[in-house]
């Protein structure tokens, strides 16, 4: 897997999870006025009455269920794209398409990522899963979005601190991936 | 008399101080010593050193390295004095050996580094404390000088990594001492022990917590961090309980009243003991092998954690070869470690092993070819991955071998606590933040830890 894809999906599941905080923040309220439903409606009926219109009791256990439905679909979704983004790092097989060719600047080497790509949604999804904030530090690497920075003066060394702190990534999101399976060996 | 110890004594290596860290700790670096002091004929008790024939056998056998010599109270007696220290948060544990050995730990309260009472079972309240208390109160800088003004070239820390005192003092110990501008050469070795839930007075969360936070420092500082775990030290005290019993140890001196705590854990606190001596003699009994030698062994290894198998675990019989290979036909051995997954040992295609052979003389061809024969079998470890090293044994010392094992198997054991302690960590984290840990660095202990087991 490349990382491009990742970022692709990294920006998917950050919008399906903005959706579902407005679904969530949606269905709250309605829940809430559905609760409140039977000591308004009297009341709502008797001023219908007053202004000589007919009452209409409004569809909110409709709209209750249809985002109750909206939020099934979207949790499927985050959920698909979590997978899939775990399964990227823990693969082994992920591509950090980075320039080979570091540049010294300020006692740190920086790594750019070729065609100046920036990875905006997968650092931040990645901040997530490990609990770190963004810029991510992963022993001496930090990642940002749109470079690797290494504390290192000789770039041989630089360049395997970012094969291991990507090695690091790699575990540390598979044992997320797999928390099941090894609780049960202990 | 003085003028031929003068002469003739060799020159005194920079010694190696044994620091023990909470209660657990406490128990089993001064069972340690016994040991040590057992091996080399001396009284455990009031280990005196009777004219200088015998001043200089121990001399030229264990140098100053963790014993130094007190001032004389009687006309051509020397006493021992470990070069021990014992710190707690509680002094008890610390007070209940220094009543009961006066004469071995001589130097009273210089040996006993203590706080204001318990960590709770909270690594970082733990840590916390061993900064304001221990390092700022109590200054440890100048606590380790008073036990030892020569320059120290290492030290030896026993704990216990579930609780919260052991596993938090030994973390921040080992960071104090490798950023110190006068210590920071040291070579450390950790002897962490495991706890068995269910079994030890420890809380299943936190103690999670504490092992993950433990193993990063021990990652990230210890030179040699070799691991036990008491399930199986449990599991052969159980099992060589009777020769265990025929065997002295420090708790049958405590006064019974207050033994309670550790008399549970005398047979276990034993072979951990045995195996802190056995590594000792490693580098104070012979000349050929260091203490730093072992950080280079370990350096580059993943995981470069290490566990010792003891033959035997009890030792008996003479100082040859022949003692050893009855104490395996006989059952008399064991890791200390619990190393199975679901039936058999996984190995690893760069697995090694450190053999500590203590026999009479010198180091033959069929000793090499019965341990490498012995490693062969039971790991599938290659010839060159072993490092024989030769303990020489004196004439009626019962011969043993302590092998390290560094083995990928070690690894794979303790990833689940790495997924347990993130699982308790959502429920325990403001209680930890309180105390300043904080999130992000417990979340890089656990990027550490499984990056380097993974």
């Amino acid at each position: 897997m490349n990382l491009m894809e990742v970022e692709v999906t990294a920006g998917r599941l950050l919008e399906e999870k903005k959706r579902l905080r407005a679904i969530e923040s949606e269905l709250s309220r309605v829940s809430r006025e559905l609760k409140e439903l039977p000591r308004r409606a009297e009341k709502d009926k008797k001023f219908y009455a007053l202004i000589g219109l007919d009452w209409e009791e409004p569809k909110l256990k409709e709209r209750e269920q249809q985002l109750k439905a909206e939020r099934e679909a979207v949790m499927k979704s985050i959920e698909e794209a979590q997978s899939k983004i775990l399964s990227g790092f823990s693969s082994g097989e992920l591509v950090v398409p980075l320039e080979p060719n570091p540049v010294l600047d300020g006692g740190l080497y920086y790594f750019r990522f070729r065609s100046q790509a920036s990875f905006p949604n997968t650092v931040e999804e990645l901040s997530e899963i490990l609990g770190i904030p963004v810029p991510l530090r992963v022993g001496e690497v930090t990642i940002w979005p749109d470079r690797i920075g290494v504390k290192e003066v000789d770039q041989y060394f630089a360049k395997l601190k970012v094969v291991e702190a990507f090695d690091n990534v790699r575990k540390t999101v598979s044992l997320k991936l797999s928390k099941e399976s090894y609780r049960k060996h202990v | 008399m003085a003028h031929r110890v003068a002469v003739e004594a060799p020159l005194a290596p920079n010694p190696v101080i044994v620091a023990s860290m909470g209660h657990a700790g406490v128990g089993i670096g001064a069972e340690a010593y016994r040991w040590v002091l057992i091996d080399v004929g001396a009284d455990p008790k009031a280990p005196t050193l009777m004219g200088e024939k015998q001043q200089l056998e121990v001399l030229r056998r264990y140098g100053s390295t963790i014993l130094r010599f007190g001032a004389s109270l009687r006309r051509g007696e020397t006493p021992l004095i470990p070069r021990a220290l014992l710190v707690d948060l509680d002094p008890r544990s610390a007070n209940l050996i220094l009543q009961s050995y006066p004469q071995l730990f001589a130097m009273k309260d210089k040996h006993a580094v203590y706080g204001m009472g318990g960590a709770a079972r909270n690594w970082a309240e733990g840590r916390l404390r061993f900064r304001k208390e221990i390092v700022e109160r109590q200054d440890i800088k100048t606590r380790i000088q008073a036990i030892s003004p020569e320059p120290v070239r290492g030290f030896v820390v026993p704990f216990s990594m579930g609780g919260g005192t052991g596993g938090s003092f030994s973390s921040e110990f080992m960071a104090y001492v490798k950023g110190s501008d006068t210590l920071g050469q040291a070579t450390i070795a950790t002897f962490g022990i495991l706890p068995e839930f269910g079994w030890d007075p420890v809380i299943y969360g936190p103690a999670h917590i504490s092992i993950v936070m433990n193993l990063a420092h021990q990652i990230r500082y210890s030179d040699a961090p070799i691991l036990l775990d008491n399930k199986e030290l449990r599991f052969h005290a159980e099992r060589h309980k009777d020769k265990l019993a025929a065997r002295s140890s420090i708790v049958d001196e405590l006064p019974k009243q207050i033994r309670v705590g550790w008399h549970d854990y005398r047979d276990k606190n034993l072979l951990a003991a045995h195996a802190i001596a056995e590594f000792m003699d490693s580098f104070i009994r012979e000349t050929e092998w260091d203490m730093s030698n072992y950080r280079t062994w370990l350096a580059a290894s993943k995981p470069k954690f290490v566990v010792p198998w003891l033959i035997p675990l009890v030792p008996e019989g003479g100082p040859s070869l022949r003692t050893i290979e009855q104490a395996m036909k006989e059952g008399n051995e064991g890791i200390l470690f619990d190393l199975d997954s679901e039936g058999e040992i996984p190995k690893g295609q760069t697995d090694s092993a450190c053999v500590l052979v203590k026999t009479k003389g010198s180091l033959t061809p069929e000793e090499r070819e019965y341990f490498k024969k012995l490693l062969q079998e039971r790991f599938d470890i290659k010839d060159r991955r072993i490092i024989f090293i030769k303990i020489p044994a004196m004439e009626k010392e019962p011969a043993s071998a302590c092998i390290l094992l560094n083995l990928k198997a070690v690894g794979q054991k303790l990833i689940p606590m790495v997924a347990e302690a993130e699982d308790a960590w959502e429920s325990y984290k403001d209680e930890y933040q309180k105390r300043e840990l904080s999130h992000e660095e417990f979340k890089q202990a656990v990027i550490q830890v499984s990056g380097h087991l993974g």
